[in-house]
């Protein structure tokens, strides 16, 4: 699992796509429109000259609500390639979902991930809640992860150079 | 709601972007004659997109040279316009 | 008394505290009438059949009967379901939301659908329909419809109006007096003191009874403020009702933030705020009763809302008299795709760059509604995608009805003189229609539509791609060149061609080859396309103007087009542009306009322009806090909050520019950025004419600006 900012997340989510695809078929489950299909394709040119076969290695599936990436989740049979789940909580931050209707629909995604990743590698890259209130869904998934990475987070705020030592 | 893709347009922003570096390095003359080729691509948006292609880009260079076989043959026109002006100012001439 | 049987009209259907349904009739002798009915309702649960179980359980005893049924769904088929009826209407949502809190896991349909919707559905009369009731005083006890919802003339009930303006913008100043108009009659009244203008308006409610209250600020200020100035005071007809208080939002939804402010509906009566509905100031109460009787949306809600839930309204109508189960919410994922069909189908419209420039004797052919004509003929559904001569869809189904009326509708504007007192009524409701034939396509791949699935969205516009293809086909095989494309557009000339009569063939070559019909919109006597601001070589789609034949202008894409231009710079362009087209070569009045145009600056640095013409409109993307840059809307939102004012996102503010920035009350003479409003007008002048700038011209028509 990866958790940071959008930015770093969009380059880490195309490194590797494109490293999966030079090994065999990889099924993407795309939860917050974060593919970002030219440089993906970019970074396959540069890896291969094949660019046409390794793009139908690709298969992609979006959700654009939090009860498509469950049906998402739920309909994939047990796995034979790894599964790559890009911001798997962004439908979750919708505010006309409920709160407690996101907790249980996240639950229900953790079991059928616990299901899935059996028999293959399962991915996940997140982008932090924009919200407090709905960050215990970020920990609910970080929990679940056997390796765990996490950008550093940097500070925004000027720290003004001091003119005196102390 | 389902776009993932951008557009076409998106995408040349990009490039334009990407080639600030490569535009710098030339000398100004050379920076004016990019710009028009990268501009000239921009006529031909509807057919980069209906070429479906993994690299646009590609088909933006296919476009750029059909502006630039348009602009020639328009020359080739003029010229041939020219040439016959020419002949026939001779003959008047002669 | 004893039963009686009217003709009338059904407006409006609602539920009381107690659940029990209220039907609020007009019948034809005059007569009000607020009739209770018997309604019950069902929603059904799907699911695990051991967890289904423990649901029916859960519902014994709390006023809700249950039953077995088989019942279809539009993706999975035939399911067996859990049927929940509950005999009062109102007591529905309740019991919905407590089985879905408990039982989180199951499937819901039906179960949170507008009442009227339902309503209609049943019984075939239509909203605002005529029909044939019969009833005991009390209770309507029996209902017939008249007139379906497609009539082309259909009857109108005897409507009583009132309006109630406000003589201020609440939000900027308390309002201190306020006007009543009513059956031709007009009452001004102060609001101090209040007791007297709330006994004066009660008065008014008692003697003329209207049915519909227009407003301004009623939703957001009017109503609330008598609300909680006197919680007696009761506006309704229902007098068993009070008035429903809805709060204000921002939301975000097609891709931008939108803001609905507060709303304050009434029972037995409409009212309808025109600082808050959306649409009304397009579609007007003609509109809003067309938008009703084909939707099943009561007036109040349909104009509030986007054209969007109209269009939904009309699916569920659809799926509920076909026995289709209607979701609660959307769980159908799309099929997996490669990298490669992801790039090559997830596209929009045809976009074919414009010929910058000067055209002259150029036609414009429109595609009539073409998203859901081809929705329609090529039976783009969710269930059918994929699917061979399946039957027609439930989108299909649902659209041919309002495509065939609306088309009509517009033919029978053609027929008609400008002067005719029809043309005003024909044209609004036309417009509602199509406002719900332009947001059905959306909706198709809209994430939280019912019956959406971007597949189906996707074959739409692959299929527009390959009809407007086949056009500019069949344009250059008649030797038309092809100027410009834009989605269901296209602008072609000929050399010769200069009339009507010369595109004609053309019209019919592309309709019959593409079975989508297509209008002439007109020929142009010229016609500019403009490029992009940064670069002339660049051409920019649909941003141009120009004239037709018979002398009438259009113009897309420019200043005077967009929302956040003042009005003294959009009649500068509507000025130069009426300059133009007297000329059968814009580029012959290129002096004059920018004569024009010095005269207009002239004006602003002799300070003989009027404030309220130089206002900025500007919407506000974000709420305030967030902005990091000082924009003008970062500056007004934060004057406006300053003075006490609410300020949300998606909210539009207005300002002006002022020597220190932004303004948002009106500045006086020197408080204006004069200077600034004039490189507005010279910047929206240059927008149109510097492309028609003789080539070896010296610009020398720029007045120095004012330090």
């Amino acid at each position: 699992m990866l958790a940071g900012s959008r930015d770093r997340l969009s380059d880490a989510a195309t490194s590797l796509l494109a490293e999966l695809a030079l090994r065999g078929r990889v099924l993407v489950f795309d939860g917050g429109n974060r593919l970002q299909a030219y440089p993906l394709a970019r970074a396959l040119r540069e890896r291969t000259t094949r660019l046409d076969l390794l793009s139908q290695r690709l298969l992609i599936r979006r959700a654009f609500t939090a009860y498509q990436m469950l049906t998402l989740l739920e309909s994939t049979p047990a796995l034979t390639s790894p599964l790559v789940i890009l911001d798997l909580l962004a439908t979750f931050y919708d505010e006309t979902l409920a709160v407690g209707s996101a907790r249980w629909l996240i639950q229900r995604c953790l079991q059928q991930i616990d299901r899935l990743q059996n028999h293959a590698p399962v991915f996940i890259l997140l982008i932090s809640s924009p919200t407090s209130q709905r960050r215990f869904l970020q920990e609910m998934v970080c929990k679940k992860a056997d390796t765990l990475f996490v950008e550093p987070q940097t500070s925004s705020s000027f720290v003004q150079p001091s003119l005196f030592k102390g | 709601m389902g776009r993932t893709v951008p557009t076409v347009t998106c995408q040349l922003n990009e490039t334009e972007a990407m080639l600030q570096s490569f535009r710098r390095t030339l000398r100004r003359s050379d920076q004016a004659l990019l710009d028009g080729l990268l501009a000239s691509a921009r006529r031909h948006v509807a057919a980069i997109s209906a070429s479906g292609a993994l690299l646009p880009f590609e088909s933006a260079l296919l476009a750029m040279l059909v502006e630039q076989a348009r602009q020639i043959a328009a020359l080739q026109q003029e010229i041939s316009i020219l040439q016959e002006d020419l002949v026939r100012l001779r003959d008047g001439k002669s | 008394m004893g039963k009686v049987e009217k003709i009338g009209w059904l407006m409006d259907v609602y539920t009381r505290p107690s659940g029990e349904l209220v039907c609020w009739l007009i019948s034809e002798d005059g007569q009000r009438w607020l009739l209770t009915m018997a309604f019950p309702v069902t929603f059904c649960v799907a699911g695990n059949p051991s967890v289904l179980r423990q649901a029916w359980r859960f519902l014994q005893g709390r006023g809700a009967g249950c039953s077995r049924q088989v019942r279809r769904d539009l993706f999975e088929g035939e399911r067996t379901v859990l049927a929940v009826t509950v005999d009062l209407p109102g007591r529905l949502p309740e019991v919905y939301r407590r089985l879905a809190q408990a039982f989180p896991g199951l499937d819901y349909y039906d179960a949170d659908l507008p009442l009227s919707v339902r309503f209609v559905a049943r019984t075939k009369v239509s909203l605002v329909g005529r029909c044939r009731f019969e009833t005991d005083g009390q209770q309507l006890v029996g209902l017939q419809p008249l007139e379906s919802a497609w009539e082309m003339q259909p009857s109108l009930p005897p409507l009583r109006l009132m309006e109630i303006d406000c003589d201020q913008d609440p939000a900027l100043h308390p309002p201190q007096q306020i006007v009543i108009r009513c059956a031709k009659r007009c009452y001004r009244f102060s609001l101090q003191p209040l007791r007297a203008f709330l006994v004066n308006l009660q008065a008014l409610l008692r003697i003329y009874d209207p049915d519909v209250i227009l407003t301004r600020y009623g939703d957001t200020w009017l109503f609330p403020f008598l609300s909680e100035t006197d919680p007696l005071f009761n506006p309704n007809r229902d007098e068993q009702m009070k008035v429903e208080f809805r709060r204000e939002r921002s939301l975000f939804a097609y891709g931008q933030v939108l803001y609905r402010g507060a709303q304050a509906l009434l029972f037995g009566r409409w009212h309808i705020d025109r600082c808050n509905a959306a649409l009304f100031g397009e579609i007007g109460l003609a509109g809003a009763l067309e938008l009703a009787r084909v939707s099943g949306l009561g007036v109040q809600e349909g104009v509030r809302k986007s054209p969007g839930a109209g269009i939904t309204a009309m699916q569920m109508q659809t799926a509920l008299q076909d026995g289709v189960l209607i979701p609660a919410v959307k769980q159908q994922a799309e099929s997996a795709r490669t990298l490669s069909r992801l790039i090559r189908y997830d596209r929009g419209g045809m976009v074919y760059q414009p010929l910058v420039g000067v055209h002259c004797h150029a036609a414009e052919l429109d595609f009539a509604s073409m998203y859901p004509a081809i929705m329609v003929r090529y039976n783009i559904s969710p269930e059918t995608l994929n699917k061979k001569d399946a039957p027609a869809g439930l989108i299909p189904r649902t659209l041919q009805p309002l495509l065939v009326k609306r088309l009509a509708l517009k033919h029978c504007l053609r027929t008609l003189d400008r002067r005719d007192s029809r043309v005003s009524e024909l044209k609004a409701r036309q417009t509602a229609l199509k406002w719900l034939l332009v947001v059905c396509f959306g909706y198709l791949g809209y994430k939280n539509a019912r019956f959406g699935r971007v597949e189906s969205h996707e074959a739409v516009t692959a299929i527009s791609r390959e009809l407007l293809l086949q056009a500019k086909e069949s344009a250059e095989e008649m030797g038309f060149s092809v100027l410009h494309m834009y989605v269901d557009s296209l602008f072609v000339q000929r050399e010769g061609a200069q009339s009507e009569q010369d595109f004609i063939p053309l019209v019919e070559q592309i309709q019959q080859q593409t079975g989508i019909g297509v209008t002439l919109e007109g020929v142009y006597r010229w016609l500019v396309f403009l490029p992009a601001r940064r670069d002339r070589r660049i051409p920019v789609a649909n941003r141009y103007f120009g004239v037709f034949e018979d002398g009438t202008l259009k113009y897309r894409g420019i200043a005077m087009r967009r929302h956040d231009t003042c009005q003294y710079v959009a009649e500068t362009q509507l000025d130069i542009l009426q300059c133009l087209a007297q000329a059968d070569d814009p580029r012959e009045r290129w002096r004059e306009a920018w004569a024009l145009v010095n005269q207009r600056v002239r004006l602003l640095q002799r300070r003989q322009v009027a404030a309220d013409v130089l206002q900025m409109a500007v919407k506000l993307s974000r709420d305030p806090q967030s902005f990091r840059r000082p924009s003008a809307a970062a500056q007004a939102a934060r004057q406006l909050q300053s003075q006490g004012v609410a300020v949300r996102a998606g909210m539009r503010l207005f300002f002006w520019f002022s020597r220190q920035g932004v303004s948002v009350t009106p500045p006086g003479a020197n408080e204006l950025d004069w200077n600034r409003y004039a490189r507005l007008v010279m910047q929206a002048a240059a927008e149109m004419l510097d492309i028609l700038q003789p080539v070896r011209e010296v610009r020398q028509f720029h007045l120095p600006l004012s330090r």
